[in-house]
C-alpha cells in the first residue's frame, strides 16, 4: 500500500516526446478535412445514386417489394460496398475538428473528446448499417422475402436509431463554437446554432418505430429529407471555416 | 439647433440596433420555423387530397381544450416578456416572479396536452387511427417537445436568478425569450390548422 501522499511526476506522453508540429502536420490536417468532403460526395454517389437510396426504399413496403429492390444486382451491392468503404472518411475529419476544438477549449476540455468519439461512433454506425444492407443484398435469390426485409429493416434502424452518437458530436461542436473567445474565433457563431438545428432535426427520428408510414418513417419528410439535408448542408458550411482555422493555427504555431 | 442636427444627436445617443439574443441564434429560429413550415405544407397537401376524412377526424378534437392551451401559452409568453422588461430595468425580484409565472404557464400547457392525449387515446384515437391523427400527434408532439425544452431552459434561468446570480448582459435570456415566443407563435398556427380549419 502506498503511504506517501506526493504525486508521481507526470510521465511524458508519446506526443510530448516526439517532434513538434511542422508544415506537414497541418497538411495532414487539411487532408483530414478533405476526407469530410469526400465522405459527402462519394457517400452521395455510392449510397444515393448507385445503390438508389435516393429516394429511399419506403418503410411501408412489403417484403416482396423490398426483396425486388435488393435483387437489382450488382448495382445495389456496388453501391453499398462503396458506402461501407467511404464510411471511415468521417473519422479523420472529426479528428481534425476535434484538434481545432482542443485549441479553443484547452487540453483539459471534454468537448473535443466528445467530438472525437462521436466521429468514430458515427463511422461505425455507418459501417454497421451498410453491412446489414449488404446481407440483404447478398444472394437474395436464396432467401425468403421476409429474411431480406428483416436485414433491410435492421440496416435502416441502425442507420437512424443510433443518431444520438452523431447528435452529441454536433452538440459538442456547437457548444465549443459558442465558448470561443471573442478575440480568437475560428468559427462563425452562426455555425453553433446550425449545429443545434441539425441536432433538433434528428429528434423526430425517435418516432420512427411508432409511425412506419409517416413523416418520421425512414423515408419521411422529417427524418430523411430534412435531417439528412441539414447534415449535408452542415459539412461544407463547417469545413470552409475549418480550412481557414487550420491555416490560422499553422501561422500561430509555426510563425 | 436645426431639426437635422437634433435628429443626428438623437441617432448618436441611441444604442446601435441589434437583433435580440446571442449572435447567430436567429439561424436556429429561422431553421426551426422552416422545418415547421414544411410540416404545415405537408399537412395541407395531405388534407387537400382527402378533405372529407380529415374533416371527419377533426370533429373528434375539442377546440375548447385547444383554446385553453392557447390561453396558457399566450399568457406564459406575456409573463416571459414582462420578466425580460423587469430584468432590463434591474427589477430583479419582479423578473424572477414573472419568469416563475411564465414557467408555470408552460408546465400547465404540457399537463393539459398530456391530459388531452390521454382522453384521445382512451377514446381510441391513437396515432394509428388515420392520417389526420398521425399529423395531429406528430405536429403537437414535436411542438410539445419544444415546450418541454423551453420550460427546462427557462427553469435554468429562474434557478440562477433565485440564487441572486443575475446576468450582466441580457442576451442569454433574450434568446430564451425569443425561443419561447417562437413556441407560442407555432402553437398559434397549429391550433387553427388542426382544431378549427373546416
Amino acid at each position: 500500500m502506498r503511504t506517501d501522499t506526493t504525486l508521481p511526476e507526470r510521465t511524458p506522453s508519446v506526443g510530448d516526446a516526439g517532434p513538434g508540429p511542422s508544415h506537414m502536420t497541418f497538411t495532414i490536417w487539411r487532408a483530414g478535412l478533405w476526407c469530410g468532403i469526400a465522405y459527402c460526395a462519394l457517400g452521395l454517389l455510392f449510397w444515393a445514386v448507385i445503390a438508389k437510396f435516393l429516394p429511399p426504399p419506403q418503410q411501408s413496403w412489403g417484403a416482396d417489394r423490398v426483396k425486388e429492390f435488393f435483387s437489382d444486382q450488382p448495382r445495389v451491392k456496388i453501391g453499398i460496398v462503396g458506402y461501407c468503404f467511404i464510411a471511415a472518411l468521417w473519422t479523420p475529419m472529426s479528428i481534425v475538428l476535434s484538434r481545432i476544438m482542443a485549441r479553443i477549449e484547452g487540453r483539459d476540455g471534454i468537448l473535443h473528446r466528445i467530438e472525437f468519439f462521436g466521429g468514430m461512433a458515427t463511422t461505425f454506425v455507418t459501417l454497421f448499417s451498410g453491412v446489414a444492407w449488404l446481407v440483404a443484398a447478398y444472394q437474395p435469390e436464396t432467401r425468403s422475402a421476409s429474411e431480406v426485409k428483416l436485414f433491410s429493416d435492421f440496416g435502416w434502424l441502425i442507420f437512424n436509431m443510433t443518431f444520438f452518437v452523431t447528435f452529441v458530436q454536433f452538440a459538442s461542436f456547437g457548444i465549443c463554437v459558442l465558448i470561443q473567445r471573442r478575440n480568437a474565433e475560428y468559427f462563425p457563431r452562426n455555425l453553433a446554432w446550425l449545429s443545434f438545428l441539425v441536432c433538433a432535426s434528428f429528434l423526430p427520428i425517435l418516432g420512427m418505430p411508432f409511425f412506419p408510414d409517416s413523416l418520421v418513417a425512414w423515408d419521411g419528410l422529417l427524418t430523411y429529407w430534412v435531417a439528412l439535408g441539414l447534415f449535408f448542408l452542415w459539412v461544407p458550411l463547417t469545413l470552409v471555416p475549418a480550412f481557414k482555422a487550420v491555416t490560422q493555427i499553422e501561422r500561430e504555431t509555426l510563425g | 439647433m436645426t431639426t437635422a442636427q437634433l435628429e443626428q444627436d438623437h441617432l448618436r445617443e441611441r444604442p446601435p440596433r441589434r437583433m435580440p439574443g446571442v449572435e447567430g441564434f436567429w439561424v436556429f429560429i429561422a431553421g426551426d420555423l422552416g422545418i415547421f413550415t414544411l410540416l404545415f405544407g405537408s399537412f395541407m397537401a395531405a388534407r387537400a387530397k382527402d378533405a372529407a376524412a380529415f374533416e371527419d377526424a377533426r370533429q373528434f378534437l375539442s377546440p375548447g381544450h385547444g383554446g385553453i392551451n392557447t390561453l396558457l401559452l399566450l399568457t406564459s409568453s406575456w409573463c416571459v416578456a414582462r420578466a425580460l422588461l423587469a430584468l432590463r430595468a434591474s427589477r430583479n425580484d419582479a423578473a424572477t416572479r414573472w419568469l416563475a409565472a411564465g414557467i408555470a404557464g408552460g408546465l400547465g400547457f404540457a399537463v393539459s396536452k398530456a391530459l388531452e392525449y390521454a382522453v384521445k387515446i382512451t377514446a381510441g384515437h391513437d396515432p394509428g387511427s388515420g392520417e389526420f391523427f398521425m399529423y395531429y400527434y406528430l405536429l403537437t408532439g414535436i411542438h410539445l417537445l419544444h415546450v418541454v425544452v423551453g420550460c427546462v431552459l427557462l427553469t435554468v434561468f429562474w434557478l440562477r436568478w433565485r440564487r441572486g446570480r443575475m446576468p450582466d448582459r441580457w442576451t442569454g435570456f433574450e434568446s430564451a425569450a425569443c425561443y419561447w415566443h417562437m413556441v407560442d407563435f407555432l402553437w398559434i398556427i397549429i391550433f387553427p390548422l388542426l382544431y378549427l380549419t373546416r
